[in-house]
């Protein structure tokens, strides 16, 4: 008997401790931030575009508690060297690898490698041609290019002739604007196409080309462009013939100067893309991904129409007058 | 307690012990449970307090400051060479006035850092800026903005418009919040507007540094429910982040202060009336603890302890109520193993106290009836042998008297003298004392009158011869132990034998030890009859001869086992009884009294 109350004296205190204890297995177990590793094109002479995406990216990794390490390449065109920081990256085995590809075809191996090494690749704004990143975030050029076909159609409804103004026709970027323009454009079936014009992504080319054709049309109705470049080119030309505001002119992405033509009725129209959101998803997605979550492999960041009417409208003006970094 | 396959039982101390450390723990659990919870809604209310007083100070602080605006344009508003500037239609007259009202636009403009531009805006679209160096962006509609349109449409009050991108200074787009009041000419009709511009950084500086905890933040709707500031502004207006400003909204119900509650979000608004502004802070519950985990592990720790508290108590109250039972328990057990003296001296007043009163009086009751038995068997004993004594009297009394007759009839008076004598001295000291202890001294007495008498009867065949140390006679011995033996001496020694014997009676000390010997010489005994000697039977026929059984037994009665009566006999020579008693003497006068 002495034995069996003991055994149950014994019990009788576990229990006690036991269920006074129960509270504390409410601890949690934190994880350490993320690592993902950041690879630009470059970072030289970058457009307020870029800054934007810079932007989304620093906030998204501020909000998710990403330690975030950026590397770029010397210029746009250095492939190779681009190719190199990706060695590097997947050296240095961070969580995720996000990549602004300056190469769709060159940088596939490496890409491949990172996912082969278990390191997720997410792209954004500029993709590459394999199946083994995880997912890719921009703006659907072949979405813009249509959207400008659209406001065109708004601002030139009675048809007329039409001139395209593009930067490159071998970057896909240019090329998908281009031929969603023109797909709007056929189906419409009132425009006259001048002509694809490329301006080499070069102010002076872009002017020298509106005067050439203006002097080869001089009854041209409108102007679209693919870029700021061709868009600021096409303004300041025909603002200086005297032609803004009869000649219509269509264009994308955001500047002050855009701004200032769409101000003056110089530029009727244009695209803008969200480089802050591009940046933000981008983050995202790549914590998802490092999280081994699937992610979208296409992931859009919707475009914007622009007009002068509509510029200060309050949902519009919080994109075209983006808030520094410094606020 | 052994094990006999009967349902296992418990103790009671064990049973109590269980019973309270279930319902303690129970208890503890649901009290200490209670108070933290209690604990912790008490800290939140009161973070949330604190939370929301912070909220109403930012918001006051935020009215103050655009109460000096509204001062400022207001002083602009109605200084009259501002009225006189814009409702002047001669482009001559008004270039005189202009520096002037350029000056007061330019000194308001400079008196606060924060104030982006100062400008009038003709009804005719003119614009006077305070800052002589800013120029008119040419494109820039000012007169079909909601600013200049609701400061024409509502005189005499100031418009407070929501965050926006100023565009009216050529080549500069700012966010900045605009504070617009008509200005009335002569005839009472709006004139123009005067517009203040209020850089948003400023909004952004008040702002952002509340801290509200190290998630919470703070942010402003305008009059419109549309997000003034917010500390994640961009995310805001990228469309990524969403705050519930219907929800917050939908429940003000006209209220100045008020929390509504949504998601895992507190929000707990004030708003303003002067600027219909609206500054909500985002709490989150589980933050509003400073350290949720550290109040718990508290609790847990007084738990415990409480616990462990209550477990030693009730194990001490469990004892104490059955440690009085186990003490009375043992005692029992005494009593059952025969100790009868043994009482119950645990201490209890309760129902215990009881239960030992109750057990110490029936032991006590048992105790008195046993003595009652042992005295009754003594007295019934006692009585038995005073019967003895009484019956041998007669025999030898009637046999002594016909000796007496006989020798009357034959003359010898001498002899009837002697005899008549000695049998009265017999008598005296067999009637003469109620006690049965006496000194050796009156029984040796006793045995000579016997012996006088015997003489009579038996003449020359008997001789007899006695040897008494005087240090022995006042030893006591029990009545009619010794002449019982000479008795047997002469009845089996000395009367059987033809020509008689002698017998002799010796008493001496030896250390503390009384010997008193009867000695023979007669006929003796045979080992058979020695063995059975002290054996119960009848007495002899004619003879007066009280057995040496009873001696026995009378000797035990008196000294327990510490008395011996021996006897070494043999055939033809003689046998020899020895007493062997300790000494015990009387006072002397027990002993004068017997005389």
């Amino acid at each position: 008997m002495k034995r069996n109350e003991t055994r149950l004296l014994r019990a009788l205190l576990a229990l006690a401790l036991a269920a006074a204890l129960l509270p504390l297995n409410a601890c949690r177990s934190s994880d350490s931030p993320l690592r993902v590793s950041l690879i630009l094109k470059t970072t030289v002479n970058t457009a307020e575009f870029w800054s934007q995406v810079m932007d989304g990216v620093n906030t998204a990794a501020d909000e998710l508690g990403v330690k975030l390490t950026v590397s770029a390449a010397s210029a746009e065109t250095a492939v190779d060297e681009q190719i190199g920081l990706m060695r590097d990256a997947i050296a240095a085995k961070p969580d995720a690898i996000l990549l602004v590809a300056s190469d769709r075809d060159r940088l596939v191996p490496a890409v491949e490698d990172a996912a082969a090494a278990g390191i997720p690749v997410v792209t954004m704004d500029s993709d590459v041609d394999t199946p083994s990143r995880a997912g890719f975030v921009a703006s659907d050029n072949l979405r813009i290019g249509r959207s400008l076909g659209e406001m065109l159609g708004q601002f030139l409804p009675d048809g007329g002739k039409v001139a395209i103004l593009t930067p490159s026709l071998i970057s896909s970027s240019g090329m998908d604007r281009v031929e969603g323009v023109r797909g709007v454009i056929d189906a419409a079936g009132k425009y006259d196409l001048l002509g694809v014009y490329n301006c080499e992504n070069d102010l002076e080319t872009a002017r020298s080309l509106v005067d050439s054709i203006l002097a080869e049309h001089p009854d041209a109705d409108a102007f679209v462009c693919a870029n700021e470049v061709c868009n600021i080119g096409a303004a300041l030309t025909l603002t200086q013939a005297g032609l803004d505001g009869k000649v219509t002119v269509i264009g994308c992405d955001n500047s002050w100067r855009q701004i200032q033509y769409l101000e003056r009725d110089a530029i009727q129209g244009i695209v803008i893309q969200r480089p802050f959101n591009i940046g933000y998803v981008a983050v995202e997605e790549a914590v998802k991904a490092a999280r081994g979550e699937t992610v979208p492999l296409f992931t859009e960041i919707g475009c914007v129409k622009i007009t002068r009417d509509n510029m200060y409208n309050s949902d519009n003006q919080k994109l075209l007058f983006p808030f520094k970094s410094s606020n | 307690m052994k094990k006999r396959g009967r349902p296992r039982q418990s103790s009671i101390s064990t049973t109590i012990l269980a019973a309270f450390t279930v319902l303690i723990l129970v208890i503890i659990l649901a009290t200490v449970y209670e108070s933290y919870q209690y604990t912790r809604g008490e800290l939140q209310s009161n973070a949330m307090d604190y939370t929301a007083q912070l909220v109403r100070q930012v918001n006051a602080d935020i009215d103050r400051y655009l109460d000096y605006i509204k001062d400022l344009s207001d002083f602009i508003v109605g200084n009259s060479l501002v009225t006189a500037y814009l409702s002047e239609d001669d482009p001559t007259v008004r270039e005189t006035q202009r520096a002037q009202v350029q000056q007061i636009l330019r000194s308001a403009a400079n008196i606060r850092s924060e104030v982006y531009t100062v400008a009038l805006v003709a009804a005719d679209g003119r614009v006077l800026f305070g800052s002589p160096t800013s120029s008119r962006n040419g494109r820039a509609d000012c007169l079909s903005t909601d600013w200049y349109r609701n400061a024409i449409a509502s005189p005499g009050r100031v418009f407070i418009s929501s965050s926006r991108v100023e565009n009216l200074i050529a080549g500069q787009y700012r966010w900045v919040v605009s504070f617009s009041k008509a200005v009335i000419g002569q005839n009472g009709t709006p004139v123009g507007v005067l517009l203040v511009d209020l850089k948003y950084d400023y909004i952004d500086q008040i702002c952002s540094n509340v801290q509200l905890g190290s998630r919470g933040y703070l942010f402003l709707l305008d009059a419109g429910g549309d997000i003034l500031w917010h500390p994640q502004q961009k995310l805001i207006y990228a469309g990524l982040k969403t705050e519930d400003v219907s929800g917050v909204l939908s429940q003000a119900n006209g209220r100045a202060a008020y929390s509504v509650q949504s998601a895992d979000k507190l929000y707990l608004a004030s708003r303003s009336d002067a600027t219909g502004w609206t500054t909500v802070g985002v709490a989150y519950p589980e933050e509003l603890l400073q350290d949720p985990e550290k109040l718990a592990r508290q609790y847990v720790v007084i738990g415990v302890l409480s616990m462990c508290v209550a477990f030693c108590l009730s194990f001490l109250l469990s004892r104490a109520i059955t440690n009085p039972l186990r003490k009375l328990t043992q005692t029992m057990n005494q009593v059952e193993q025969g100790d009868y003296t043994v009482r119950s001296t645990v201490r209890s007043n309760n129902e215990v106290g009881r239960l030992r009163d109750s057990f110490n009086h029936m032991i006590a009751n048992t105790q008195s009836l046993m003595e009652q038995i042992v005295r009754t068997e003594e007295q019934k004993r006692q009585g038995e042998w005073q019967l003895l004594q009484a019956q041998i009297k007669p025999h030898f009394l009637y046999n002594t008297l016909d000796s007496i007759i006989w020798m009357s009839h034959a003359g010898k008076n001498e002899e009837v003298v002697e005899m008549t004598s000695a049998l009265a001295q017999l008598l005296r000291n067999s009637l003469g004392s109620g006690r049965d202890i006496i000194p050796l001294e009156e029984e040796l007495a006793h045995v000579e009158s016997y012996l006088v008498i015997q003489k009579m009867r038996y003449r020359e065949k008997l001789r007899y011869e006695m040897d008494v140390d005087p240090e022995t006679k006042s030893c006591l011995i029990p009545r009619l132990v010794l002449q019982p033996l000479v008795e047997n001496a002469i009845y089996h020694g000395i009367k059987v034998k033809e020509d008689g014997g002698s017998i002799y009676i010796g008493a001496m000390l030896d250390d503390d030890r009384l010997l008193v010997t009867v000695e023979d010489d007669g006929a003796g005994m045979t080992e058979e009859q020695l063995a059975h000697i002290c054996d119960e039977k009848e007495s002899d026929e004619g003879s007066s001869r009280i057995g040496i059984h009873n001696v026995c037994e009378r000797l035990r009665i008196y000294f327990g086992e510490d008395a011996a009566l021996k006897y070494f006999s043999e055939p033809d020579k003689g046998t020899t009884a020895m007493l062997n008693l300790p000494i015990r003497r009387g006072d002397k006068e027990a002993h004068d009294e017997t005389e």
